[in-house]
């Protein structure tokens, strides 16, 4: 019975002819004397030859023969593999727009700006006193929902950054990504309940989202889950969380900016 | 360094025809392994472009670990998953396809007179094959086809999957298993 069992484990390497000597040497004998054994081995043996004559017609002659032609077009428009980036922002200030150009590009950057700030931004932040001032929001919330939006910045942009198709998941240290989500996570209730009370909406509504995301992460199964992470990055881009994140710290440094300059303010006035 | 190495520095700096040359040695390889787990030509075609594309756009990433072929391979492998529209897949998985191969299976049990070689010409038997397979984890399945079809071997299946290397002869042999009791009507007689 134990020589069977033996038997049984060798069947993988005997199937591709993997044994080294010892085990052959006790394998052959044991097939010689075991019918039991002979009768799987060879079940095992006649299953592999029937499966192997699965039928695999010869490519299309004409694709083999056009894939480069196919190809290269979709080269020329991917980026070179070597660079990350192909625009240069140094030469493209060192070239001469004309006049009006320069104006209408200011005029636009204004626009947009305007526009950010009061629709998309909704009543949000319209006067920024309101972090300092309603009681509620304090400084530490400010300084908290800072570094959470810091950390799942740092984190998702790791995570943008990986190509699962052609990258190992060991490489962005998945199992530590989790890990950070997770306590992420963990945190968002508080900060939600802390921006609710402040009247932050939008920034609130950032953290679910990112509660949301940061969730999905840390339920990614711990090896290559190549879909998930795909999913993960689509719901990223969908809800344009970067977008969203610049946004609320270009409004947060604007907003320190904004106290340090009343400080200086009115400790020119005590001089004065 | 192997000329695979070579041709992979040469092409990172946007030698296109380095990457050609690349191209031309494992498009055959790429093309068979997306066939054999697709079972479509047109897939297959398909996911080989795609290949080549990716592997193009992410030469940056290939830190020379493994071999280009094995990164090659891992790369077709996650496009073949990843390739929603499988006809093939659909097709095999249609109720009325499953049906048709169960009224097949107890007539050959019925039949003791099967001449195999002639099941091969019908195409009776690649189809029985084929649902067959369709019946296997996508684990084993993937593991059973690099092994068996496009014959790599074990430790290159290890390194392109990334998994153990126990965990893939296990896989094998399950799926081998799983085969043989799923045809299993084919007397030992007749092959």
């Amino acid at each position: 019975m134990k020589e069977c069992i033996k038997c049984e484990r060798l069947f993988d390497k005997a199937l591709y002819n993997e044994l080294n000597n010892s085990d052959k040497e006790f394998f052959e004998q044991h097939i010689r004397t075991c019918s039991k054994c002979a009768k799987n081995f060879k079940e095992l043996r006649e299953t592999l030859s029937l499966v192997k004559m699965r039928e695999r017609p010869e490519p299309d002659k004409e694709f083999m023969d056009n894939l480069w032609n196919e190809l290269e077009p979709n080269l020329i428009k991917e980026k070179l593999p070597g660079r990350k980036l192909n625009f240069n922002l140094f030469e493209l200030l060192q070239f001469k727009f004309p006049g009006q150009y320069k104006l209408a590009g200011a005029a636009l950057i204004l626009i947009i700006g305007i526009f950010i700030g009061r629709y998309w931004m909704g009543g949000d932040n319209t006067n920024p006193q309101l972090l300092s001032n309603n009681g509620i929001n304090n400084g530490a919330l400010n300084i908290e929902t800072a570094k959470y939006l810091e950390r799942s910045k740092i984190l998702l942009l790791g995570l943008m950054n990986f190509d699962p198709m052609t990258e190992d998941a060991a490489t962005i240290s998945l199992p530590h990504i989790k890990k950070i989500s997770q306590e992420l996570v963990n945190r968002a209730p508080v900060l939600k309940s802390g921006l609710k009370k402040s009247s932050h909406q939008q920034l609130g509504k950032l953290v679910s989202d990112l509660e949301v995301i940061l969730l999905q992460i840390a339920n990614l199964e711990a090896k290559n889950d190549v879909d998930g992470i795909e999913m993960i990055k689509d719901g990223i881009n969908s809800r344009g969380i970067f977008l969203k994140i610049n946004i609320q710290q270009l409004l947060q440094n604007n907003l320190e900016w904004k106290n340090q300059k009343d400080k200086e303010i009115k400790k020119e006035d005590r001089k004065i | 360094m192997d000329n695979d190495t070579e041709l992979v520095e040469i092409a990172r700096n946007g030698d296109k025809k380095a990457f050609s040359q690349l191209v031309e040695k494992h498009k055959r390889n790429v093309y068979y392994l997306a066939f054999d787990l697709t079972r479509s030509r047109e897939d297959a075609q398909d996911i080989s472009q795609d290949v080549f594309l990716r592997a193009f756009r992410s030469l940056k990433n290939f830190r020379g670990d493994s071999k280009f072929s094995s990164w090659l391979y891992r790369i077709t492998v996650n496009a073949c998953f990843s390739f929603k529209s499988n006809k093939s897949y659909k097709i095999m998985k249609e109720k009325s396809n499953i049906e048709e191969m169960k009224d097949y299976q107890s007539e050959m049990k019925d039949n003791n007179t099967v001449n195999p070689a002639r099941m091969v010409e019908s195409g009776f038997i690649q189809k029985h094959i084929e649902t067959a397979l369709q019946k296997l984890t996508q684990r084993e399945k993937t593991v059973f086809i690099m092994r068996n079809y496009s014959e790599m071997s074990f430790n290159e299946i290890v390194q392109i999957l990334k998994l153990r290397p126990g965990t893939v002869r296990n896989l094998n042999f399950k799926a081998l298993q799983k085969l043989r009791k799923e045809l299993a009507f084919y007397k030992e007689e007749t092959y």
